[in-house]
């Protein structure tokens, strides 16, 4: 499941390798003319909008469909931060800037190297104001850090899911790509975009399919969860249990093959839990750091939580995530009948007559008190959810 | 000299663009920069100009804790490939020369001041922005994070507003 992070020194020949299409790209497509791009804003040449916009919808097209089989983790990468009043701010300077210099800073540097005068005074400019900011930023600091939103995305934002906001997108891109031809065509006599009418018709009819079919995608996360929220969700898969005398035993003879997944609140873990378990939430499972840390050679899994139907479908939800069924195990009776049957036994007054009855009786009585000493020696409970982390990234 | 080929097609190259931004994200869980680039080099620079100075800057300092060499950064390394594909691409469609690009209204000297002004102003800008058109906008909308529609829309709109104060640098 990406992304994959590769190795460091191979990471920065990527990005030689990525930088390479960037800016060839770039120069292709006609953004090495500082004419070309603020005719976007003088309504003669729309290019920079054409390519811009398709770049954006054709990402946010290509990350669904990732996400969609389960390629992609998307608690993991980078989404932009939102600083309020920083980025409205940055944004009407950028925006300024690229009127008066007629470059933005990848489209100056890429100019540059064709031998445009003009833009490689831009590159210089955009170093200077960089140098600006640096030197200045003590008196600027608190607009940059201040009015943190956190990293919210818009289609949660509005409400909807992430299939629907791409088909949307992608329509509105293409509505208004039909637009701007007529804006070129008015003021101008004649569009910018060279696409044969025909072709451009086709490639509508392509984007038509697509965003249609976005509109019912989810990423494999967001799919799973709703379906783990059904009632009868995982009904008719077959997980394999195990009783509270047996983890008992296990662990009186100090088994370390055990590893334990507590699905109960953060509260009730940290006063009373089974040893070296693991505090998680359904949401954390779908990581794959999650998937390293259960999925380990000659160890098995137990989920267990407040209610036994619930681990069930922890575990069966867990499985269509991928991890191994063979490992996987959940708690005959949930916490509550541990704590019960093992931690907390009462012998009752009249024995039952079956044997194996009678010394499951006695040996709860006995080694009881003593499981409940392990689980109290296994302090400190670290709240361990492992979150993904996020990519560390962006581009100030 | 040889005559300039046409530039790709709008469409074809967006839709590229847009999948070496899936490409780039797959790999390393972050987009393009640009911006980003010149903030290291700048701050290079500046620790090999003044090193004891450039310690005391607050921003260069915090920026160090986290880049211990601003040179061996994936940023950097993309702009060294954007520079050589650039030029490629300006190579084999004959588009490689020195000239002073301006509108037909103002003198070369006017256009290279205003090159440098609105450089300057875009370097700044993007430091709120925490990333320019590449990393703030294109990629943030990429992850739709409302902080790349927000930025994007910003960016352009303003665009939008002043473009006629400054119709003469251009038209």
């Amino acid at each position: 499941m990406g992304p994959l992070y590769p190795e460091p020194n191979l990471n920065l020949m990527l990005a030689l390798i990525i930088g390479f299409f960037f800016g060839y790209l770039l120069e292709s497509a006609g953004f090495s003319s500082s004419k070309k791009l603020v005719g976007v804003f003088y309504g003669y040449d729309f290019t920079v909008w054409r390519v811009f916009f398709t770049a954006a919808i054709t990402a946010m097209t290509g990350i669904l469909i990732l996400a969609h089989y389960g390629l992609l983790n998307l608690d993991a990468i980078y989404i932009n931060p939102l600083y309020l009043w920083s980025v409205i701010v940055g944004g009407i300077i950028m925006g300024l800037g690229f009127v008066i210099g007629g470059y933005c800073p990848g489209t100056s540097i890429c100019s540059s190297f064709i031998g445009k005068i003009d833009a490689m005074f831009v590159v210089l400019g955009v170093a200077f104001g960089i140098f600006l900011f640096i030197v200045g930023y003590p008196a600027v600091q608190s607009l940059h850090v201040g009015s943190y939103l956190g990293t919210p995305q818009i289609f949660q934002e509005l409400n909807i899911s992430m299939g629907v906001f791409t088909f949307i997108i992608i329509l509105f891109a293409f509505f208004s790509y039909w637009g701007v031809a007529k804006i070129e065509q008015k003021f101008y006599g004649k569009t910018a975009d060279p696409t044969p009418k025909g072709t451009f018709w086709k490639i509508t009819a392509v984007a038509t399919v697509v965003a249609i079919i976005a509109l019912f995608i989810q990423p494999k996360k967001t799919e799973l969860l709703s379906e783990f929220a059904q009632p009868d969700f995982g009904k008719d898969v077959k997980v394999k249990t195990i009783t509270p005398d047996e983890v008992a035993v296990r662990l009186i003879k100090g088994d370390k093959t055990m590893q334990f997944v507590d699905l109960r609140k953060p509260d009730e873990f940290k006063k009373l839990a089974l040893p070296f378990a693991i505090n998680a939430k359904v949401t954390n499972l779908c990581g794959m750091h999650m998937k390293n840390v259960l999925n380990q050679f000659g160890k098995i899994t137990i989920f267990y939580a407040n209610d036994e139907n619930f681990e069930k479908k922890v575990a069966v939800l867990a499985m269509k995530i991928g991890y191994e069924p063979q490992n996987l195990y959940i708690l005959k009776g949930g916490f509550p009948a541990f704590k019960k049957n093992i931690l907390e036994f009462k012998m009752p007054a009249v024995l039952p007559k079956d044997a194996v009855a009678r010394d499951t009786y006695y040996f709860r009585a006995e080694f009881g008190p003593k499981v409940l000493e392990i689980l109290k020696n296994s302090k400190p409970r670290k709240v361990v959810i492992p979150k993904v982390k996020r990519a560390l990234g962006g581009c100030g | 000299m040889r005559e300039e080929k046409k530039y790709m097609n709008p469409y074809l190259a967006g839709f590229l663009l847009g999948l070496l931004i899936v490409v780039t994200i797959y790999l390393n869980g972050d987009g393009l920069g640009a911006s980003g680039a010149v903030k290291n080099t700048v701050i290079g620079a500046m620790e090999i100009v003044a090193p004891q100075a450039s310690q005391q800057v607050p921003y260069v300092k915090k920026y160090s804790a986290t880049h211990p060499n601003p040179w061996k950064t994936w940023l950097i390394w993309e702009a060294i490939g954007l520079i050589i594909g650039a030029f490629v691409s300006g190579l084999v469609s004959g588009r490689n020369k020195f000239v002073v690009e301006r509108g037909p209204r103002i003198s070369s000297k006017t256009r290279l001041v205003a090159a440098f002004i609105g450089g300057m102003l875009f370097g700044i800008g993007s430091q709120f922005g925490r990333g320019c058109t590449s990393g703030a906008a294109l990629d943030g909308m990429a992850v739709f994070s409302v902080a790349g529609f927000l930025v994007t829309f910003v960016i352009f709109g303003t665009g939008y507003l002043v473009a006629p104060l400054f119709k003469k640098l251009w038209l």
